[in-house]
């Protein structure tokens, strides 16, 4: 698995993204991905679940993310999911490549250097 | 939660869209997550969030269903290509296409969805209160076979009296076309629950037999007994499960435990379901009513007979019984001349009151959903001309006409689908609205919500209205002539048929509005006159509540009547006591408030007997002294009660003018002074004739009526009137204090003030009247509307005209008032017809008419003009138009 690489899943969709992003600290289950992207936003991007189960059956197709089982006990319609190791490499990778995209848009003044959004 | 609920149903089905293999993985834990988010958007931010929230999660399942799919087939079948495309490649090309065609012309989508739900929303809402008045099951068994058997009297002309016991008896024995025949009455007691504060308890007396009679099975423990059921039978006690509830927790060990009422002690023996529509839905107790054939006598008119029809009994047969059976007791005993009998459906009884509001209501806003209805096929008329071109390209190209009219059916099941949705949003609320203001007839009818019933009916409205509408632009697609459209080009065109075919909606529409701002007109003056009727008393500053004095602490032994010290002992000093509060000017007893129906009784003029056997009753209040100043009545001649009406003084009584017209009628107020009337074994002196009191409420007549003083007449249950110089409302706890003083285990009950009471006995018509008014001003500014889309779309069809008789020499105001005129005459044919339709409708409202002549021309003119107004209002900004019509430019442009 190792040998794969990563770029060749670049660049990733804005929601894919967000996703490997909100479950980079920890796995998470459907409901807290969406809660997690929101928290992340500061509240102004929400997707939908149709589209948030949608974009998480890509990525298992893709096997950057795995099911996991957690509490039991819990809902049992819930699942938790995880990074693989590729996924975490992926989602570097797509980190990197937005960082250089935001250094580039600095440098030609686009948006002043390190500049933060508004809502810090 | 209503609305959630709906919601979640709705995700569920748009679930069953997605692909199998990823229903199966994901369906599940989706549903559940969608779950949630509804729960946290209502938690968090109420009914518009979580409607807003509900809806996008829906669509993009939808959407994702659609994706996935496509992605499918693309993967699977990579020579899709050569496949005939089937049903669903073509659905989803359709729904692609509307969609996209929707973006395009957001501005009209967004009206139609916008008129069609208004529409759509109230339809809804007033559907939701049929349903719940009209349609929903009764909680009786097989309702159509249970009638009640009520008394007439020719001599009052009413229609709807209660039974003696006796009769309820002989009925009972001549049950030719009745299962069983089973009697009830409804009185209230005072229930301390075993925390809290003595309150007021309706109860129930039913016959044994009743409750089987209306084929209800007891939740828990048992039925009332026959044995139970005789005079002095044990005192047993069925709680209802709302009863059981409130005041019990539900506690199951309450069955077999003492109830008691009025201080007399009652055995539960089982607990009814809740909800029953019959007796009365307010009662928590039912006991045995534990009389015999001899108990009671003939002459006491106080309950009420049911009875179930045998299987296969008309209504009319058992008329015919009860009919001989009633000049058969007439015969055979003096109390019962003048009685008839009349029988009559339950659920009648039960619904009939509500009924003809409830329909004009509906058809009401069937109205306005038809008018809302006419601006959207112009909307669709206009769009259609300027699609023509779109169109005539696509058939050039080879399109079918089917695809093309199965295209504009996708398109229209979205938009009106739409607007079915945001107007189940629009009825939720406006029902919510509605109840809040909804006269008790509805309230007591059982809970108006949004049910599947409703939910259905929406959806069958909405498919009915997407198939018209999706016809039109079909119909138009079959017309098209393709070489000359594309030939035309561009631009508002459409023969002199369109025209026509637009001007005959805008009549229908102009027709539709008359009719129904007509109608409100007529309510609306008779609500007025309602309003502005002189009741024959004074309401303002008036508080009335409550008590009954229960027999245990105030013995009522009517071998000694009127002395009963107890009782008379507690009227004094409340009496005393509330004259001395702070704020109050005057107080009173009465046996009944102004507004209460209360009894009435038959009697004699003393010297004129032989007239006794066919003068009827009068009605009859038993008042203390001051009654007739707390209620603000008039004094005709003589005088009212005071300090002199003692038990042991002359017997004396007050009469009401109505009285005195109708047994006195060659003498005026004055000269019945003096006079006799014997009844309750003593003859009772006129000495005061007041002024009459609606006792039946403002748009009914006053009745003949006496008045004869509590202290020499009387009675345990009693209201207290109370006239003050502050705010009403603000003695409601000091009365209370003293009352609880007196008594810690009295119940008041029944606290309302008397402006209070006539609004509540106006609320049905006030709740038409206003709900009528709300719906034509709607209809008006629809069909305003209407006739300024139809005058948009003739001026800039004629543009070129126009342009050359300016060239020609006409003037711009020539011009707009040609424009005006169109307007105005356009409307007067609808304005026309519509008077027409509401003139000869108008006698089915009679019943509803108060003061008001169905045909009155000043309401029907006052209506025809204010609508040609609207009209010629609505044509100002085509005609202006017109008048700034370049008249070089216009000729150029052809």
């Amino acid at each position: 698995m190792a040998a794969r690489d990563p770029g060749t899943r670049l660049p990733l969709t804005s929601l894919s993204f967000e996703i490997l992003l909100a479950l980079a600290d920890e796995p998470r289950h459907g409901y807290g991905i969406i809660k997690e992207i929101e928290r992340e936003s500061g509240g102004r991007f929400r997707p939908s679940a149709g589209s948030l189960y949608a974009a998480l059956d890509r990525l298992l197709g893709d096997d950057l993310i795995v099911e996991r089982d957690f509490d039991e006990g819990a809902d049992p319609r819930r699942r938790y999911y995880a990074l693989t190791p590729f996924g975490r490499d992926v989602l570097r990778a797509e980190s990197e490549r937005l960082a250089r995209a935001v250094a580039a848009a600095a440098r030609k003044k686009v948006i002043r250097k390190g500049a933060r959004t508004s809502e810090g | 939660m209503k609305l959630e609920r709906s919601l979640l149903r709705l995700v569920r089905l748009s679930l069953r869209t997605l692909p199998p293999a990823f229903a199966r993985e994901r369906g599940p834990e989706l549903e559940a997550v969608v779950e949630t988010l509804l729960k946290d958007a209502r938690a968090r931010s109420g009914l518009r969030r979580l409607l807003v929230c509900g809806l996008r999660e829906t669509l993009s399942i939808l959407l994702v269903a659609l994706r996935l799919r496509r992605s499918a087939k693309k993967r699977v079948q990579p020579r899709a290509r050569e496949r005939k495309p089937d049903m669903f490649d073509a659905l989803a090309s359709d729904l692609r296409h509307a969609l996209a065609s929707l973006r395009r012309e957001r501005g009209f989508g967004a009206v139609v969805v916008l008129t069609l739900a208004l529409g759509i929303g109230t339809v809804t809402a007033i559907f939701s209160v049929v349903n719940a008045v009209l349609l929903r099951p009764l909680s009786l068994f097989e309702p159509e076979r249970l009638v009640m058997v009520w008394q007439t009297d020719r001599l009052t002309g009413t229609l709807r009296e209660a039974s003696s016991v006796p009769d309820f008896f002989d009925v009972k024995e001549r049950n030719g076309r009745f299962e069983d025949v089973a009697a009830y009455a409804a009185t209230e007691v005072n229930f301390r629950p075993p925390d809290g504060e003595p309150q007021r308890l309706v109860v129930a007396r039913v016959t044994h037999n009743f409750v089987p009679l209306l084929g209800v099975a007891p939740l828990r423990g048992r039925l009332i007994d026959e044995s139970e059921d005789v005079p002095g039978g044990a005192p047993v006690a069925l709680l209802t499960e709302d009863f059981w509830k409130r005041a019990f927790g539900a506690d199951p060990a309450i069955l077999g435990r003492n109830l008691e009422l009025d201080g007399a002690r009652h055995a539960v023996i089982g607990i009814l379901p809740g909800g029953l529509d019959f007796p009365d839905r307010n009662a928590g107790v039912w006991v045995p009513l534990q009389v015999g054939p001899t108990t009671n006598p003939r002459y006491n008119h106080w309950i009420g007979v049911v009875a179930r029809l045998r299987e296969g009994a008309s209504v009319e047969e058992a008329q015919a019984d009860m009919t001989a059976l009633a000049s058969a007791l007439e015969e055979a005993h003096r109390e019962n001349s003048g009685r008839g009998a009349f029988v009559e459906p339950l659920v009648e009884v039960l619904r009939g009151s509500a009924r003809p509001a409830i329909l004009l209501l509906f058809a009401a806003v069937m109205a306005v959903l038809l008018i809302a209805c006419v601006n959207v096929s112009n909307l669709y008329l206009a769009r259609g001309a300027a699609r023509s071109q779109d169109l005539a390209v696509c058939l050039a190209l080879g399109a079918s006409r089917f695809s093309l009219a199965r295209r504009s059916l996708v398109e229209n099941a979205l938009l009106v689908g739409g607007a079915a949705l945001l107007g189940i949003g629009i009825a939720s609320f406006f029902v919510r609205a509605l109840m809040a203001v909804a006269p008790p007839e509805v309230a007591a009818l059982g809970p108006v919500v949004l049910d599947a019933r409703v939910v259905l009916f929406t959806a069958g409205l909405a498919l009915l209205l997407a198939i018209a509408f999706a016809l039109m632009p079909a119909l138009y697609a079959r017309r098209l002539d393709v070489t000359s459209t594309l030939r035309e080009g561009r631009g508002p065109k459409g023969g002199p048929g369109r025209a026509r075919i637009r001007k005959l909606l805008v009549h229908s529409q102009m027709s539709l509005a008359t009719a129904l701002l007509a109608v409100a007109a007529l309510l609306i003056q008779s609500f007025s006159n309602l309003e502005r009727v002189d009741p024959g008393f004074e309401a303002e500053s008036v508080l009335r509540l409550s008590v009954n004095l229960p027999e245990s602490r105030y013995p009522r032994d009517f071998a000694v009547y009127p002395r009963w010290p107890e009782v008379q002992q507690f009227h004094r000093s409340l009496l005393d006591r509330v004259r001395e509060l702070s704020g109050v000017r005057s107080a009173a007893l009465t046996s009944n408030h102004p507004l209460d129906a209360g009894f009435t009784n038959s009697f004699v003029i003393v010297g004129r007997e032989a007239e006794a056997k066919d003068q009827g009753e009068l009605k009859t209040r038993l008042v203390s002294d001051g009654y007739f100043e707390t209620a603000g009545v008039r004094l005709e001649a003589g005088r009212f009660f005071d300090d002199r009406d003692r038990i042991d003084s002359p017997t004396v009584l007050v009469l009401n003018a109505a009285a005195v017209t109708r047994y006195f009628p060659d003498q005026s107020s004055s000269e019945v002074l003096g006079q006799k009337l014997r009844f309750w074994g003593a003859e009772r002196e006129i000495v005061g004739v007041v002024g009459s009191e609606r006792m039946h409420g403002l748009g009914e007549p006053a009745p003949p009526a006496m008045y004869v003083p509590m202290a020499q007449t009387p009675a345990g249950a009693v209201t207290l009137m109370v006239k003050t110089s502050v705010p009403a409302e603000e003695l409601i706890a000091p009365v209370r204090t003293v009352i609880l003083d007196l008594d810690p285990e009295l119940a008041a009950y029944d606290i309302a003030t008397m402006e209070e009471t006539i609004a509540l006995s106006l609320s049905k018509e006030r709740f038409t009247s206003s709900l009528l008014a709300l719906f034509s001003a709607l209809a008006v500014l629809l069909a305003g509307v209407g006739v300024h889309g139809v005058l948009s779309y003739l001026v800039a069809r004629r543009r070129v005209d126009i342009g050359l008789r300016m060239a020609l020499g006409a003037r711009r105001v020539d011009v707009a008032s040609q424009v005006a005129r169109e307007a105005f005459w356009m409307s007067a044919a609808g304005v026309l017809a519509g008077s027409l339709l509401a003139y000869f409708g108008a006698r089915f409202l009679s019943s509803e008419l108060f003061g008001v002549d169905g045909r009155d021309p000043r309401i029907y003119a006052a209506v025809a003009a204010s609508l040609l107004i609207v009209a010629v209002a609505a044509s100002f900004s085509p005609a202006r138009r017109a008048a700034s019509v370049d008249p070089l430019r216009a000729l150029r442009s052809e």
